[in-house]
């Protein structure tokens, strides 16, 4: 708490140290971190207030975010920025002095599906904003923050195309490494087991539909649509390090 | 069959051995991917090193997750850093975030981290 209590700012969010500017991605840790040791103490440390008239600062006339005021604009921003709005439960209302009322936008959540969408490019993976090649961890940024945005069978459905994103997901498995290369034509990385491994869950969830025993499921997934035996056979026999630690790969 | 190719029976091929079909075009990227390969297989294969020991593995071939290690290392991640670190500085947010996400993912309690 001695750390997170100088990093946060007067004017909302958290950088990566005191005097450091806000910052989206360090925010997003520091909120995770704080949730993780838990406690009354941690947990009124944040200034809800500001960091809500900040985010409204970084929301955008088309529908993302900045990762930090004046910043670049990427789906890094919208993942971190509704991570903090869902485990805050900031108000989902823009405050008055948001730019993006501009546009019309009177929610944290206007324009957003349509912005994420226009990320997804031909391979069926996505980029970190639109136009930009198709890549692991944006895609999951997207996917999470879509899950985050409404319930995956509804917002994965409604933005993203699911049949070119499996096909694209499904592609970035290697064999016999096992492991999750990022992009086309890169290498098994281990890290990508964290970002693309993450998106198999949130898929498959937005191909099951809703957790209601009453209704039919929408497809049944029988078992992982990706070779989670692989995977567990590249972290474990080839990120282990020496002496504690994963690596991106053994020579890495 | 060798006892080594009996004991790695219990791989299923497409996750010991190269793949059946190779493009024959050579690029950087082909080349790369050839050297990732390389140093892969041997630790795909591993349950056939006589140097490993038996009990290294479980019943599919898979080593075990050295939990004690990862735990030291982590904790060691959240110790303090000597100068050198200093580029990452601004990365100290992050730094304790996946550290202390990976200890709880291991059933550690982290509680102990709040006054911190």
């Amino acid at each position: 708490m001695k750390t997170f209590y100088t990093a946060q700012n007067k004017s909302g969010g958290f950088g990566g140290g005191y005097g450091h500017s806000s910052h989206l991605a360090s925010t997003y840790a520091a909120l995770l971190s704080l949730a993780l040791v838990g406690g009354e103490e941690a947990y009124t440390l944040v200034d809800r207030d500001s960091m809500w008239h900040w985010l409204g600062r970084l929301k955008q006339l088309d529908g993302g975010f900045q990762v930090t005021e004046g910043g670049e604009e990427d789906v890094r921003g919208a993942y971190c920025a509704l991570v903090a709005i869902s485990l805050l439960n900031l108000p989902p209302a823009l405050p008055q002095d948001s730019p993006a009322r501009e546009a019309g936008f009177e929610t944290f959540f206007d324009g957003l599906g349509e912005y994420l969408s226009r990320c997804q490019t031909y391979e069926g993976g996505i980029g970190s904003s639109p136009g930009n090649e198709a890549h692991g961890a944006y895609t999951f940024c997207v996917v999470a923050c879509l899950c985050l945005y409404d319930a995956p069978h509804k917002s994965i459905a409604k933005y993203l195309d699911i049949d070119s994103l499996i096909c694209w997901l499904s592609t970035r498995q290697y064999g016999p490494e096992g492991g999750l290369a990022g992009r086309t034509n890169k290498l098994v990385d281990g890290c990508y087991s964290g970002w693309l491994g993450g998106c198999w869950p949130l898929v498959q969830a937005a191909l099951s539909g809703p957790n209601d025993k009453s209704l039919p499921p929408k497809t049944i997934i029988r078992e992982n649509l990706y070779s989670s035996e692989g995977l567990a056979r590249y972290i474990l026999g080839c990120c282990q390090a020496k002496h504690g630690g994963l690596r991106d790969k053994p020579s890495k | 069959m060798s006892d080594s190719e009996s004991l790695l029976s219990s791989i299923p091929p497409h996750f010991r051995e190269p793949p059946a079909l190779v493009d024959s075009a050579e690029t950087e990227t082909s080349r790369s991917q050839a050297a990732t390969l390389k140093e892969c297989l041997p630790l795909l294969r591993a349950l056939a090193d006589p140097k490993r020991s038996p009990f290294d593995f479980n019943e599919f071939g898979i080593p075990s997750l050295e939990r004690e290690d990862h735990i030291e290392f982590l904790l060691d991640n959240l110790e303090e850093f000597p100068a050198a670190f200093v580029g990452l500085d601004a990365s100290r947010p992050w730094m304790v975030y996946w550290a202390l996400c990976a200890l709880y993912l291991m059933g550690e309690d982290v509680s102990s981290f709040r006054s911190r």
